[in-house]
């Protein structure tokens, strides 16, 4: 359903053009979940919010192309992809208050939405389905004329969710969004997405820093570091066996209540885009690096139904 | 900032062409400019500024611009130009050294009624805000009659109108340090606050110091050439530059434009040159400074 | 092991709104911390973990205090430091330190890194800046920070996050404190980077045999540094135990469900749906009886609803509620 091909992402910045992503393949199914994983400053945020065009300004589309439910989304006009956002693939941002107006009802805002998109003949009607889609996040309908501020940081995620779904989207697009809130929160934000895929069939990005989290939600999984994907697969054959080695070292420094205690970290720090090191981007920080891996920079391999960029598997 | 009306519009329209690099460049210019020609008044200007330089069958005429004199005569026979280098010197006296005042008195009250919020801080604040609402040129010249005419006596007007503005934007800025986490970790290590204030706090206000020096004093020129005005600054026959556009007001009327223009054209050149000094730092230290 | 620090019924009250709202009786008092004691050891690390809204930095702050308690007491070193005046508490500040959340904060924007470890030297007397200058150079080595002379010139923002907090941890440990308050100190860290900040700080821990209070909503980061964990929720501890014990066996309704909601890559660990209800409740309205009856799965009886319950201890460790999971 949704295919993204030698995606290549620039920032003109001050001091030269930065590379934010670099020749990016994703596909995503039907139904499926995907979860992009990496560390602040990998791109994971920049690639999937480039799907729906919401780049920000100095971000641009340089080469490649994003297929979405056979549309070529890179050469829509903005009006067209503002039409598709939200009816057909739908946005949770990390913060659920800088996307909700404080001074607007929470059904009033998802009854807009609808009314934009033509998606209801009156006002009455998208209320209605306005507060449909509350209940099915697990807010009351009679909560529709609350206010932002009435509601908890989890609430307001809900409303963000049951704004972004109201439309049914083929795809849903969530950036990082139980960063903000509390770990109890954060899973019952994450059983009612599993439960919202399942019953509507919608396809789901995740983007998250947390491979657990990514691990206990995902079909698949994308591992970016430094602009690139440098692993992706169904998401227990990466947890349980990495091809890469970043994906590997990122695992096993990840803390986990349910695995033995370490203080593994990985050794030094996250490169600068503006100078990446040459050959493999990871090679500087790499426990397997060999002659090779300084020198080369390594190709995309598939590796039954997996990719890998990496010269440890050819 | 209370920066006057007629040059605030200008500021801003060079503001949206060129960047603070050029504004606060072509203010240093300037300032720098009319401070070396003051300086060297006495070696640059022709003639004494307060001595008849035309035959005096001339002098109770004044005379149009010519070689001998650039920016002609007075009406007393006086030249305009030697005036004009004399008259800096009165201007650049008061107007600096009532800047230095207002600031050693505005900034440690500001730091401290920023840090110590409480009773002293709200007294301070309640006098400062009384003194704020008096348009300025009103209060100065309240003050400047009381203390009689002289230079000082004007700067310690002027001083006493801008004491409020460097309080208040030392005070804001002291007051959100003072909640900053790096304050709070600073109170953590056990430091005295005098180390805070003076070491910590006051090197993150001298930036927005600088910009209110900057604009406080180009608002300072044009308050001061209102007190000369009124000649609360210098008496007759003293050069200066606010006084003899007062003197040459009725001639003037009479086709004599030279006489009012000169002054006038240089109390604006030296108030932009100071506005473009503090516009330009502002601009350059990305720092938003409040205007009302 | 000889105690450091002793917390005794520990509250924090705020009183919100102003004026205004004294007058229209809208003012509320909100309970930030509401009656905490525990006894921390000379060389222990106790984890203080909840969600916000918990207290947990709270009381971070109020053992320092760098915000007065409403009431309660704090004995450091056996001393007690509540009613101390501000001159006598700065000779103490050395002694116990804290790191905050955000490492880009923490440092004055204007002053250079070295400058900024170097300083608590030379502010309490211990050393000239020369002197001082040698130690944080030795300092900015130790945590990893070389070469040195190139990190000492540095401005905070010409450094990375992790490497920003290390800089913090330097100016703390410069001091040589016997309490570190660490507040959060990897939540804002990239995840390859957390592992080898809470080494740093474990290392120095036993470097000086130093106390440690770790204040994290993450168990996982709790796990890797704590002996004792001490779980807070809305203002109170609701129990307290050896880390591992009570990560295997909690005793709380509350600390069960944090286990179950903390994610984790293996496969066979995931549990079923949560079963815990809703979210923390606004410390400015605290539930009767136990704060906790309202979200908690096992309540069913008055008594969660009626009655208090006190923190309760057996065999070293301690649990507020009526009716404790049994191991």
């Amino acid at each position: 359903m949704l295919e993204v091909k030698g995606l290549n992402i620039d920032y003109m910045t001050l001091r030269g053009p930065l590379r934010a992503v670099k020749d990016a393949w994703l596909s995503v199914d039907r139904g499926e979940w995907l979860s992009i994983v990496g560390e602040s400053g990998s791109g994971k945020s920049t690639l999937a919010m480039s799907i729906p065009g919401l780049l920000m300004p100095p971000g641009r589309i340089t080469s490649g192309s994003i297929v979405f439910d056979g549309k070529e989304l890179t050469r829509l006009s903005r009006e067209e992809l503002r039409r598709i956002r939200g009816s057909e693939i739908g946005v949770v941002f990390q913060d659920p208050l800088t996307s909700l107006d404080p001074l607007r009802t929470i059904g009033d805002q998802i009854a807009e939405e609808i009314l934009e998109h033509d998606a209801a003949s009156s006002k009455r009607e998208a209320l209605e389905m306005a507060a449909e889609a509350l209940e099915a996040v697990g807010i009351p309908r009679n909560r529709i004329k609350y206010y932002p501020h009435q509601l908890s940081g989890g609430q307001r995620q809900r409303v963000v969710i049951a704004s972004a779904i109201v439309l049914r989207p083929k795809l849903l697009i969530a950036d990082e969004p139980t960063t903000a809130l509390d770990v109890i929160v954060q899973a019952k934000i994450m059983e009612l997405m599993k439960d919202l895929q399942k019953k509507l069939g919608m396809a789901v990005i995740l983007i998250t820093h947390d491979i657990a989290l990514a691990a206990e939600v995902s079909d698949r999984m994308a591992v970016m570091y430094a602009a690139e994907i440098v692993e992706e697969g169904p998401v227990d054959e990466v947890v349980s066996r990495p091809l890469h080695p970043y994906t590997e070292a990122l695992i096993k420094a990840t803390p986990d209540l349910w695995r033995e205690k370490t203080l593994y970290s990985i050794p030094g720090n996250p490169p600068d885009l503006r100078n990446p090191p040459r050959g493999c981007r990871f090679h500087p920080r790499c426990h397997r690096v060999f002659d090779r891996c300084r020198l080369e920079e390594p190709r995309r391999l598939r590796i039954n139904g997996r990719t890998v960029s990496c010269h440890l598997h050819g | 900032m209370r920066l006057s009306s007629i040059l605030s519009p200008l500021v801003s329209l060079l503001r949206e062409r060129y960047d603070g690099k050029w504004m606060l460049l072509a203010g240093l210019v300037i300032v720098a400019f009319f401070t070396m020609v003051s300086i060297l008044a006495p070696f640059i200007a022709p003639y004494e500024p307060a001595q008849i330089s035309v035959p005096l069958e001339l002098a109770s005429e004044p005379q149009p611009p010519s070689w001998e004199h650039p920016m002609g005569t007075n009406n007393i026979g006086y030249d305009v130009f030697s005036r004009i280098l004399y008259g800096g010197r009165v201007i650049l006296y008061v107007v600096l050294s009532a800047s230095i005042l207002s600031l050693s008195i505005g900034v440690p009250l500001g730091l401290v009624s920023g840090y110590y919020s409480g009773k002293v801080d709200r007294i301070l604040s309640m006098v400062m805000d009384s003194i704020y609402s008096f348009p300025g040129i009103i209060l100065a010249i309240a003050i400047a009659s009381v203390l009689g005419t002289s230079p000082t006596n004007a700067a310690i007007a002027l001083a006493v109108v801008y004491v409020p503005t460097y309080f208040r934007m030392v005070r804001g800025q002291t007051l959100k340090l003072a909640q900053s986490v790096f304050v709070e970790a600073l109170r953590s290590l056990g430091y005295p606050d005098r180390v805070i204030l003076l070491r910590h706090i006051l090197p993150n206000t001298a930036p927005v110091i600088l910009v209110v020096f900057g604009l406080g004093a180009a608002d300072a020129i044009l308050t001061e050439a209102g007190l000369s005005f009124f000649g609360l600054t210098v008496s007759n026959p003293n050069p200066d530059w606010g006084f003899d556009l007062y003197n040459g007001m009725g001639d003037f009327r009479n086709g004599y434009w030279w006489t009012v223009f000169f002054p006038g054209l240089m109390i604006m050149l030296l108030a932009l040159g100071f506005a473009l000094i503090g516009e330009g730092l502002a601009e350059k230290l990305a720092l938003r400074v409040e205007r009302d | 092991m000889t105690l450091l620090l002793e917390v005794e019924d520990l509250k924090k009250y705020f009183i919100e709104g102003g004026f205004l709202s004294s007058i229209l009786g809208g003012t509320r008092i909100v309970k930030a911390v509401d009656g905490v004691s525990f006894k921390l050891s000379r060389g222990e690390t106790l984890a203080l973990v909840g969600e916000s809204g918990s207290g947990k930095t709270t009381t971070g702050r109020l053992i320092l205090r760098l915000i007065e308690p409403t009431s309660g007491r704090i004995l450091f070193d056996g001393i007690d430091i509540t009613g101390m005046k501000p001159g006598e508490l700065r000779k103490l500040r050395p002694r116990m330190q804290m790191i905050f959340q955000d490492p880009y904060a923490s440092l004055n924007p204007r002053m250079s890194i070295g400058k900024a470890i170097a300083e608590p030297l030379v502010v309490h007397g211990r050393a000239t800046w020369g002197e001082a200058r040698r130690e944080a150079l030795e300092m900015l080595e130790r945590v990893g920070l070389t070469p040195a002379s190139d990190f000492y010139e540095r401005k905070p923002i010409q450094l990375s996050g992790g490497q920003r907090q290390r800089a913090v941890i330097a100016r703390a440990m410069i001091l040589k404190p016997d309490l570190l308050v660490a507040d959060e100190p990897v939540s804002m860290i990239d995840v390859s980077m957390r592992t080898s900040i809470l080494k740093l700080l474990l290392e120095f821990r036993r470097e000086y045999n130093m106390s440690m209070i770790m204040i994290t909503h993450d168990l996982a980061v709790a796990r890797l540094v704590a002996d004792r964990i001490a779980v807070m929720y809305l203002g109170k501890i609701v129990e307290i135990g050896p880390t591992e014990e009570v990560l295997n066996s909690p005793r709380h309704p509350y600390t069960e469900a944090l286990i179950a909601a903390a994610p984790t890559i293996v496969r066979s660990a995931r549990k079923p749906r949560l079963r815990i209800k809703g979210e923390i409740a606004d410390p400015g309205r605290i539930p009767s009886g136990c704060r906790f009856h309202p979200r908690c799965p096992y309540s069913d009886s008055k008594r969660c609803v009626e009655e208090e319950p006190e923190v309760t201890y057996y065999d070293g460790r301690g649990v507020a509620c009526h009716y404790p999971l049994s191991p």
